[in-house]
């Protein structure tokens, strides 16, 4: 029931069957919500902490004039506001991008399991790294690079994270969104990024299909992107664990 | 004594007295940087990890096109990349913005101290959340925001970051860090830079004074950078 949580921990760390077994025994809540839906508000106290097992959401903040700043997407496998774990205020409202599915649980339950358990800890704190190198590399984006680079960032980026609990390398990315939402994400206009969307195409490094992004040519859209992805901490696992990185 | 970095750990809420005084026991050895000097290079694997006790440092990349870019700032108590603490391969580079005084204990004393202080991984991980926090709040004024307005922000947030590490309210901030890192850190070229920070002397909110910045009015700093966001 912890599918693609557990593969993205595993990503980092082998656990053990005690560890999984911790994980799998806590008493977690299931539920559904519509796209769109406000899973966490802004300003909310948050005793619960949350992953996604299925579907898109995003955190995102509401300018004053109105606009909607994504600051980051959340994809499978991926847990959201840890500011549950210190009853922390939520900073940013997170809300569904998809139908997604989340599992919820009681933070002191979810950090009491943490402390028996030093391998979830780690994991834990790997996560919270990985987020902030996520979040810094959009601020080098928003801050300094042109739409088109941005975009093609963007794409390789999620793929990747996506990558992490599927494992499959078709070079297909799901993409449930629209061009509002990357717009919303890069300080875009949506004719600013269709445009730059047609360019990725034009160049033969992208083909967009309903719902997914195909890369049909990974090294020239890495060239555009200025990718260098070290910063997504993607490493194969110690004792020769199968790489995440290797290319076909 | 007690270093800053339990200093810093503390203010999570989370640790007790046993928690400190085993941080207090690590027994790092002390490093000193001079100003520019970069203090851990991108691509490292240290076996040690490192953690600001004096001074300033920033976390920066080159871009393919040769524009530095600063995304973040370290102040004493944190450390210089929790990234070395999970094993991790640095992914960008730390540079001393003024003379930094460091401490270095090894990664695998520090993994041995949380596996007998769970605590200590649950407050690491609360400094990361709260910085999380910040970086969100930086994309979130890259957004919308003017040139005043995102250098007002780049202050105020500063001046309550060091306030929070220290513990006290200061109208000067601990470097004096040039219009070069305002305006890698803010996007901004530095003839905008310089422009806009006479705007903001005219108006009486920063000056920079004997090699340090030292905000005049903190209000009005606070109130530009809410103007970027609800």
């Amino acid at each position: 029931m912890l599918t693609a949580f557990l593969r993205r921990l595993e990503s980092y760390l082998q656990l053990t069957d005690d560890d999984r077994h911790a994980l799998a025994s806590l008493r977690t809540r299931q539920r559904i919500y519509d796209k769109a839906a406000v899973i966490a508000r802004e300003g909310e106290k948050l005793e619960r902490v949350f992953w996604l097992e299925e579907g898109w959401a995003c955190r995102y903040r509401r300018l004053r004039n109105g606009e909607r700043q994504i600051v980051n997407f959340i994809l499978p496998g991926e847990f959201f506001d840890l500011q549950g774990l210190v009853s922390a205020s939520s900073d940013h409202t997170v809300s569904a991008l998809s139908e997604v599915k989340v599992f919820e649980a009681r933070a002191d339950d979810f950090s009491a399991t943490a402390n028996e358990r030093p391998a979830i800890l780690n994991a834990l704190l790997w996560a919270s790294v990985v987020e902030e190198a996520i979040l810094r590399e959009h601020i080098v984006q928003l801050g300094r690079q042109p739409a088109v680079t941005r975009i093609a960032f963007l794409i390789l980026e999620l793929y990747r994270r996506q990558l992490l609990t599927t494992r499959t390398h078709d070079q297909k990315l799901d993409f449930p969104v629209g061009h509002d939402v990357i717009a919303d994400a890069l300080g875009l206009s949506r004719v600013h990024v269709s445009r730059s969307l047609k360019t990725l195409r034009d160049r033969g490094c992208i083909a967009m299909a309903e719902r997914h992004i195909k890369i049909l040519h990974l090294e020239q859209l890495e060239e555009i992107a200025e990718y260098d992805e070290r910063y997504l901490h993607i490493q194969p696992l110690a004792g020769g664990g199968p790489t995440l990185l290797a290319r076909r | 004594m007690r270093n800053r970095l339990s200093q810093r750990l503390k203010t999570s809420h989370l640790l007790r007295d046993e928690d400190l005084q085993a941080l207090d026991a690590l027994q790092p050895q002390v490093r000193l940087y001079p100003a520019r000097q970069t203090i851990l290079p991108s691509g490292a694997t240290p076996a040690t990890v490192l953690w600001i006790e004096h001074g300033w440092a920033c976390r920066s990349r080159r871009l393919a096109s040769g524009a530095m870019a600063v995304f973040n700032f370290v102040l004493p108590g944190e450390f210089i990349d929790p990234a070395v603490v999970v094993g991790l391969e640095t992914d960008h580079a730390v540079v001393a913005l003024s003379d930094v005084r460091a401490l270095e204990a090894p990664v695998h004393a520090l993994k041995a101290l949380m596996e007998r202080h769970p605590r200590v991984g649950e407050a690491i991980i609360y400094g990361a959340v709260e910085d999380g926090a910040r970086l969100r709040d930086q994309i979130a004024h890259l957004g919308g925001s003017s040139a005043l307005q995102r250098i007002a922000f780049l202050f105020h947030s500063l001046a309550r970051r060091q306030a929070a590490a220290s513990g006290a309210a200061s109208a000067y901030l601990d470097a004096a860090f040039g219009h070069d890192v305002i305006a890698a850190a803010t996007g901004l070229s530095r003839v905008h830079v310089s422009r806009t920070l006479k705007l903001m002397r005219d108006r009486g909110l920063v000056e920079l004074q004997q090699r340090r910045w030292r905000i005049l009015d903190a209000e009005a700093l606070a109130l530009l950078s809410a103007g970027a966001s609800a």
